[in-house]
């Protein structure tokens, strides 16, 4: 009996320890809006993946990256005044599908960002740069800006995206490829280059008090979606999508 | 005869004076200025000797001089001359750490001492900062890391307590891991001529002038990632007592001129006079009271903010005052010139202040109290105030019907910021709890229309409009008021 109740605290505890808490300082990432974190970050998510799961948690500063990619069960929590600053190098960004992303997920499962802090895609510098590569002939002048993607996904399921705000991007704020169970919630998005939410033969997909203070366009839906549902999504103008 | 002694007397007294302000090198002591040395003991044995011998100028010339924390001790001066750099360790165990208040340069109790020259303080206040936060991770130091920093036994550049006849000059203060230069508790303080320039570190408070009595801060640029220039009030049967703010420029990621946050006892007779504030992402001035303290008897005057967050806010809150109310009255703001910025003012400078309180719309200037503690008797004067207006009730709405009034929340023990109301109903300003307030020759621009009016008055008993303008966009109504009495 008593082994049997140990054996029961173990599992609890274990299922505890699978859903642990990791600050971002701990894997010395820097709130000082300067130092690219990216080795950190990255570092921090696939040894929260290898722990079985958690969150990492982002306090109030400015946290600089390059592109990385998300783990299944890795959770992501910007909190009030965390930013995530996209580099405004477009060779920092990861080459994905053909796009240039700044967070991708390929082929994981439960994966969340969450919170009330921001992710910023910094395109007007992100886009100097691009266009004095372009000049220089060290980048194609084909290239086109809305290849860089703030959050891509493709072959990922359970998604969840809610409460941040998303600004400044230079191409598709949030892109789904072949993707299934997509919840966005409560998002503020200012981007007035690109598009918000791209779809592209995804399923379950649920939209909810989602505001688009500027984009390109809000939703973009391409191939075939199934069962997308949008509830009190707003345009800058009080129209719903 | 008469002449010849009193020529003699001022003869000895100059003399007297001469060996009594007695000046040392450095390198008598076996200081070295070659950046790698830590100098912490011998620049300690120099304070010591010197006091010891009576008082004297322990003088630094060019060159880097690598120093955990030093006492000051009475009488003893520290003259920083043009190319000499005082550098903060990144060791944090070369701080007096166990000490409340721990500093680069520390004092308690101790008379008649100044830092004067050309010459500079380095805190290396990141590298600091994130060599602490090692400690903690690997579990040396324990600390509860609020916001994922530590909250402890970050290094001031300067402290100094209770300490009378304080003198800084000239000098340049740089990278502090938490608030640059407090001087807490001090007798007759004058802060001349001083450039602060700290965005290494959360916490970068520019000044802090602490419960202190006759301080004089003067024609200093101060450039800081929080507060500017900040007066508290830690200790609640004291406060800041007679204090002049002239001719100062400061840049911050926080507030401009600030009373708090923390308030215990409070603030009189305080008189900031000729100031501008620039990029700066919070409010150019503001009073907070949420601890109890005592704010009178305040007059600003010729205050001009250019790229800025907000205005002004003055706040009476109810947060740690122990049922002890605080209070705001007799302040007169006059002759002030402020532009908001519709982007964020501190774009790109290290540590920008927090996008927060969001979903909501350029925030107006508050006077804010509480239910039967009003801000008493506020006196705005010869105000020009530019705001981008350009806000999107799709976005954020807040009506000025009495019951959405009433839906905006007291909030008296929260963090008080401008925008922690999140969307507020007026543009201009925002007054709430208040009695004899009065706007005299007040003029208002929008630079784009705006759903509310420029202001709005609810529980406000006697304010008084006069020679209003308004430019720029119109808005439907320029006054609202609810439950509140104007007087002609």
């Amino acid at each position: 009996m008593k082994i049997y109740i140990s054996a029961f605290v173990f599992i609890l505890w274990s299922i505890q320890v699978s859903a642990q808490d990791f600050n971002a300082s701990l894997f010395g990432c820097k709130s000082d809006g300067v130092t690219n974190n990216v080795g950190s970050i990255q570092y921090a998510i696939d040894y929260i993946a290898k722990k079985g799961g958690g969150t990492l948690h982002f306090y109030v500063g400015r946290y600089v990256t390059s592109g990385f990619s998300l783990k299944s069960n890795v959770h992501i929590e910007l909190h009030e005044g965390a930013v995530l600053v996209g580099s405004s190098n477009i060779y920092d960004y990861q080459q994905i599908d053909g796009r240039y992303t700044l967070i991708s997920g390929v082929g994981q499962q439960n994966i969340q960002i969450k919170g009330l802090g921001v992710i910023d895609g910094q395109s007007k510098a992100l886009a100097l740069h691009v266009r004095s590569l372009k000049e220089k002939g060290l980048l194609s002048s084909e290239f086109a800006m809305d290849k860089v993607s703030q959050l891509y996904f493709s072959k990922t399921s359970n998604i969840a995206i809610e409460g941040i705000m998303q600004i400044n991007s230079l191409g598709a704020l949030n892109s789904f490829v072949d993707c299934q169970s997509i919840k966005l919630r409560k998002l503020e998005i200012n981007s007035p280059q690109s598009n918000a939410v791209v779809l592209l033969n995804s399923s379950q997909v649920n939209l909810s008090d989602l505001f688009f203070k500027s984009t390109k366009q809000a939703l973009v839906q391409e191939g075939t979606n199934s069962n997308v549902l949008k509830t009190n999504c707003l345009l800058a103008n009080g129209k719903s999508i | 005869m008469k002449i010849r002694f009193a020529l003699l007397t001022f003869l000895s007294f100059i003399l007297v004076n001469f060996v009594s302000a007695k000046e040392y090198n450095a390198s008598l002591f076996g200081i070295k200025s070659n950046g790698t040395t830590l100098n912490t003991t011998s620049i300690q044995k120099a304070i010591d000797f010197i006091h010891e011998q009576g008082g004297g100028t322990l003088r630094f010339f060019v060159g880097r001089y690598l120093t955990g924390t030093i006492i000051l001790k009475e009488n003893v001066h520290i003259k920083l001359e043009e190319g000499a750099i005082l550098v903060g360790s990144t060791n944090i165990y070369d701080y007096n750490i166990e000490t409340p208040n721990c500093a680069l340069v520390y004092a308690n109790k101790a008379n008649n001492i100044s830092i004067r020259g050309k010459g500079v303080i380095d805190g290396q206040g990141r590298d600091l900062a994130y060599n602490l936060l090692g400690q903690i991770h690997s579990g040396i130091i324990k600390d509860p890391l609020d916001y994922d920093r530590p909250r402890n036994r970050r290094p001031k550049a300067i402290y100094f307590r209770e300490c009378e006849n304080v003198a800084i000059h000239s000098i340049t203060i740089k990278n502090a891991a938490d608030w640059v230069q407090v001087y807490d508790q001090c007798v007759n303080t004058v802060v001349d001529s001083i450039t602060v320039d700290s965005k290494a570190f959360w916490n970068n408070d520019g000044i802090d002038i602490v419960d202190c009595k006759n301080f004089k801060l003067l024609n200093s640029f101060i450039d800081a990632a929080d507060d500017a220039i900040c007066l508290k009030s830690h200790d609640a049967t004291k406060r800041c007592e007679n204090i002049e703010i002239r001719n100062c420029v400061g840049r911050s990621s926080a507030n401009g001129i600030k009373f708090g946050t923390v308030s215990a006892g409070g603030y009189k007779n305080v008189r900031i006079i000729n100031n501008k504030i620039y990029d700066t992402f919070r409010s150019v001035f503001t009073i907070a009271t949420p601890d109890g303290g005592i704010v009178e008897d305040i007059v600003v005057d010729s205050l001009q903010g250019i790229n800025v967050g907000n205005p002004f806010y003055l706040r009476i809150g109810a947060r740690w005052n122990k049922g002890r109310e605080g209070a705001i009255r007799n302040i007169l703001i006059q002759n002030v010139k402020v532009e908001v910025s519709k982007d964020k003012p501190d774009i790109g400078y290290d540590y920008e202040g927090p996008v927060e309180d969001y979903p909501r719309n350029m925030s107006p200037s508050g006077i804010v109290g509480l239910k039967n503690v009003p801000i008493a008797d506020v006196t705005f004067r010869n105000i020009e105030l530019v705001y981008p207006g350009d806000a999107n009730p799709h976005y954020a709405y807040r009506g000025t019907t009495k019951a959405a009034l009433d839906s905006i929340p007291e909030m008296e023990n929260s963090y008080p910021e401008f925008s922690q109301f999140k969307e507020l109903p007026a543009w201009g300003f925002f007054v709430r709890h208040a009695k004899n307030i009065k706007f005299e020759n007040v003029t208002l621009t929008l630079k784009e229309s705006d759903y509310r009016p420029a202001f709005v008055f609810d529980d406000v008993q006697g304010f008084n409009l006069s020679g209003i303008k308004y430019l720029g966009a119109k808005t439907k109504k320029e006054v609202v008021a609810n439950n509140s009495k104007r007087e002609k």
